[in-house]
């Protein structure tokens, strides 16, 4: 893939907070690479520095060092915090966000609230009627946002980020506060965003089924720093079966599994390699046996995702 | 007495004394600024009737909006965390209303003792003639703390209800507005009685006479208005029941 | 950009019902202003000019900065509640627009409510059967009333943009209106913010304040206006955005 179709570019990206001396890295040297008309994950941990990132990304708050570049215009370079308000501007036309909790006027209705946000991206309001369509709530939008449920403000606050069609759209969170039937509406409309609108989404969560069931590529970010990057393929193939064998002398067997063109590990006191056909394994029992080793244990190990997300991040989540 | 000690909790970073430190000072800077200007020959002899006077017309100028600031920035915390319906699980309503009521009158009592503090303060900085009137001086301390207590009971009412604060604090504007105009009507008409903002002046027990032809002025003793007041207070418990009913009522 | 800002600044005051404040707020000081023009005819002899002395004394001196303060606060607590800041500042305008367009709406509310209190004042004169009209002399004042109010409401703007509280900032502004009314009084008066609408409105006085300083005054005024909202569009830039 060449570097240009990367919708959302960062070099070393980093946040600091507090004195200098004791400075906390919130975000730290983070590089992401979101290709273009994809679904990106945002995968991570509560606190682990999604929300920090994304608000980098939208110019919410001034990096401490590294770059940004988005839709190929370079926004932040060399971490200078005096970021220009032409390429700013120019970002944010093309741009929808929902961050954190959704934004809204509580004293307004959901179609006033709306038609600010029309009024600012400079977008007609005939275009209120089909946002509210795809978030289905057209019966809903005279009440007055403030009085909405949680979920009716995050559907709200997802209409005004699809304002204005815009090539890019932030979501951080989308479907805290919807019920499980609004949870999957929320995730089968950014699965169809790309196709239809020809948008990438970077949506961030804690939930890795979440992520799992939305996501063409995933970021999975902790304390920090960015431990994973690339597409949720790659990352299932960590998952495909694996056999565990266990023998009175495993050196001498991981050579002759080697000789067998298998693609075989040593870890701890076993060995395990990638899950073969069944005529493969006998032939390969035989043939460890034919050599006088012997096998004490053979068992089958499946890796499951939430293992993989455990280990990469190692720490006990909310999965 | 826990109750109280948590509401000092969440007031924390609130710097809620911070508003009446602040006025205080302004107060005092007034003061002494008034009376480093004034000629001494002029106010011979009614010096503390001269700081009665002028601090009683300071109070009700400043005083409503800056209760309706403090007490708003005591209510607000709980609306901008949307917090009422977590404390109304925890703990009595009425106890919501009385500790944030009680809270506020402490630093209220803190105010009016300073204030009361100043009087014979300045007046042995500028060695006045006049001696201490002491009676005076302890009607204008009860006068500012509980015209003062009256009118946050008003503003608690009002900061409770109102989600966007703006009525409140547009009532306490519009109440120093009413306070600086009573002190313009020496008149003390039967419709100036009826306005809250108005007690700062009408309890304090000193009153003025400007003689145009000679340009001169006259403070003078006058009753304490036991009748017109005792009617405020009345009002004043009148609107601390009425607040409690609405706030009782009020859906969370 | 800009007009979109204004627009949406006003969409969003749309049922907040902040009118009534300033249509009712401005009767008290005229009613009250006008009885006390009657009580004292002894002293106050100049016809529509006392008037004028009376209706804007308090008005301007301790009135007009609370109520624009309370306008301020209020346009920035619906950007600080429910994490609208995030919202306004992920818009595609400039953030010089974004405070203009606040800044904007205040003048506007400033100008109606200095065109108020001035047919108030006209009201009120001819209920006390005052001859013919007002000296124009007055109407000027009002217009240099605006500028000096200007610069207190961008002042104020800044203030609660920056402090996120509702209430601090009109006790500053409590605080600012009693300097100013100091400092008014003195040579010093034009070179502060808070006393330049005082002066403008030739506030409790006969005779021109300004008369042979009104150049001091203008100048004093736009350079205010100029460095606050330089300053405050500076912070808008440099600030992290916290909802």
């Amino acid at each position: 893939m060449s570097k240009n179709n990367f919708v959302i570019q960062t070099k070393d990206l980093t946040k600091s907070y507090g004195k200098p001396g004791e400075k906390k890295d919130v975000v730290k040297k983070v590089n992401l690479a979101v290709p273009e008309g994809c679904v990106y994950g945002f995968l991570g941990p509560n606190g682990a520095g999604k929300s920090t990132t994304m608000k980098m990304l939208l110019g919410l708050i001034k990096p401490t060092n590294g770059e940004i570049s988005i839709l190929g215009t370079p926004f932040i370079s060399q971490g200078k915090a005096a970021l220009n308000e032409k390429s700013r501007l120019a970002i944010l036309r093309q741009t929808g966000s929902l961050i954190e909790s959704p934004s809204y006027y509580g004293h307004l209705s959901g179609r006033q609230n709306l038609e600010i946000i029309c009024t600012l991206k400079n977008v007609p309001t005939k275009e209120i009627g089909e946002v509210l369509s795809i978030v289905r709530m057209e019966s809903q939008q005279d009440k007055k946002a403030g009085h909405y449920s949680l979920g009716m403000k995050q559907r709200l606050g997802l209409a005004g980020a699809l304002l204005g069609h815009p090539r890019l759209l932030l979501l951080d969170e989308p479907t805290n506060g919807l019920d499980p039937a609004g949870i999957s509406e929320m995730r089968e409309l950014i699965r169809s965003l790309p196709e239809t609108y020809h948008m990438t989404i970077m949506v961030s969560s804690h939930l890795l089924s979440e992520i799992d069931q939305m996501a063409d590529y995933v970021g999975i970010i902790n304390k920090g720093q960015v431990i994973y990057q690339d597409s949720l393929l790659h990352l299932h193939e960590h998952s495909r079966k694996q056999l565990r064998l266990r023998t009175s002398n495993n050196s001498r067997a991981l050579c002759i599994l080697n000789e067998n063109e298998i693609n075989c590990t040593l870890e701890n006191d076993f060995l395990s390699f990638p899950e073969t056909s069944d005529d493969t394994t006998a032939y390969l029992i035989s043939a460890l046996v034919r050599e006088g080793i012997g096998v004490l244990r053979i068992e089958e190990y499946q890796k499951s995702l939430e293992d993989i997300f455990l280990s990469l991040t190692g720490k006990q989540v909310s999965l | 007495m826990r109750i109280f000690f948590t509401e000092l909790k969440k007031i924390r970073h609130r710097y809620i004394w911070l508003v009446y430190g602040a006025v205080f000072v302004v107060l005092t800077l007034w003061i002494a600024w008034c009376m480093s200007e004034m000629d001494f020959s002029d106010i011979s002899g009614q010096e503390y009737f001269y700081l009665l006077i002028s601090l009683s017309l300071m109070n009700s100028i400043f005083l409503p909006v800056t209760l309706a600031c403090g007490v708003s920035r005591l209510c607000d915390i709980e609306l901008k965390g949307n917090t009422f319906k977590l404390l109304c699980t925890m703990q009595p309503r009425h106890s919501i209303y009385h500790i944030k009521l009680f809270l506020n009158s402490l630093y209220l009592l803190v105010f009016s003792l300073a204030e009361t503090a100043l009087i014979p303060l300045i007046g042995c900085y500028y060695k006045v003639s006049q001696p201490l009137p002491f009676l005076h001086i302890g009607l204008f301390f009860f006068t500012t703390f509980s015209v003062s207590l009256v009118l946050s009971v008003l503003q608690q009412t009002l900061s409770l209800v109102s989600v966007s604060q703006l009525l409140p604090l547009f009532v306490g504007v519009g109440g120093t507005f009413v306070g600086i105009f009573s002190a313009f009507f020496p008149s003390q008409s039967f419709f100036f009685r009826l306005l809250p903002w108005d007690y700062y002046f009408i309890g304090c027990p000193i009153n003025m006479y400007y003689n145009a032809a000679t340009r001169q002025t006259t403070y003078f003793e006058i009753p304490f208005p036991k009748g017109a007041f005792f009617g405020f207070l009345l009002f004043g418990i009148f609107i601390y029941f009425l607040g409690k009913i609405i706030f009782m009522k009020k859906e969370v | 950009m800009f007009l979109a800002c204004i627009k949406s600044e006003r969409l969003k005051l749309k049922h907040s019902n902040i009118w009534i404040a300033f249509v009712l707020l401005p009767v008290i000081p005229a009613v009250m202003g006008t009885k006390n023009y009657l009580n004292n005819l002894y002293i106050l002899q100049s016809e529509w000019s006392s008037l004028w002395t009376q209706e804007t004394l308090f008005y301007s001196n301790f009135f007009f900065a609370p109520l624009i303060a309370v306008c301020c606060s209020y346009l920035w607590r619906m950007e600080n509640q429910n994490k609208n800041r995030h919202l306004l500042l992920t818009m595609p305008v400039p953030l010089r627009d974004i405070f203009l367009g606040k800044f904007a709406s205040i003048v506007k509310i400033t100008i109606v409510v200095q065109l108020w209190i001035y047919g108030l004042y006209i009201i009120s004169g001819k209920l006390v059967s005052l001859p013919g009209f007002p000296p124009a002399q007055t109407f000027f004042y009002t217009l240099r009333g605006v500028l000096g109010g200007m610069v207190i409401a961008a002042l104020q703007l800044t203030l609660s943009m920056i402090i996120r509280s509702f209430a601090v900032p009109i006790v500053i502004a409590i605080i600012g209106s009693i300097t100013g009314l100091l400092a008014s009084n003195s040579p010093y008066g034009a070179y502060y913010p808070y006393s330049l609408m005082m002066l403008g409105m030739n506030a409790n006085k006969t005779e021109d304040m300004l008369s042979g300083s009104a150049n001091i005054f203008l100048a004093s005024s736009l350079f205010y206006l100029t460095l606050i909202c330089l300053i405050a569009v500076l912070i808008l830039k440099r600030q992290d955005v916290h909802a």
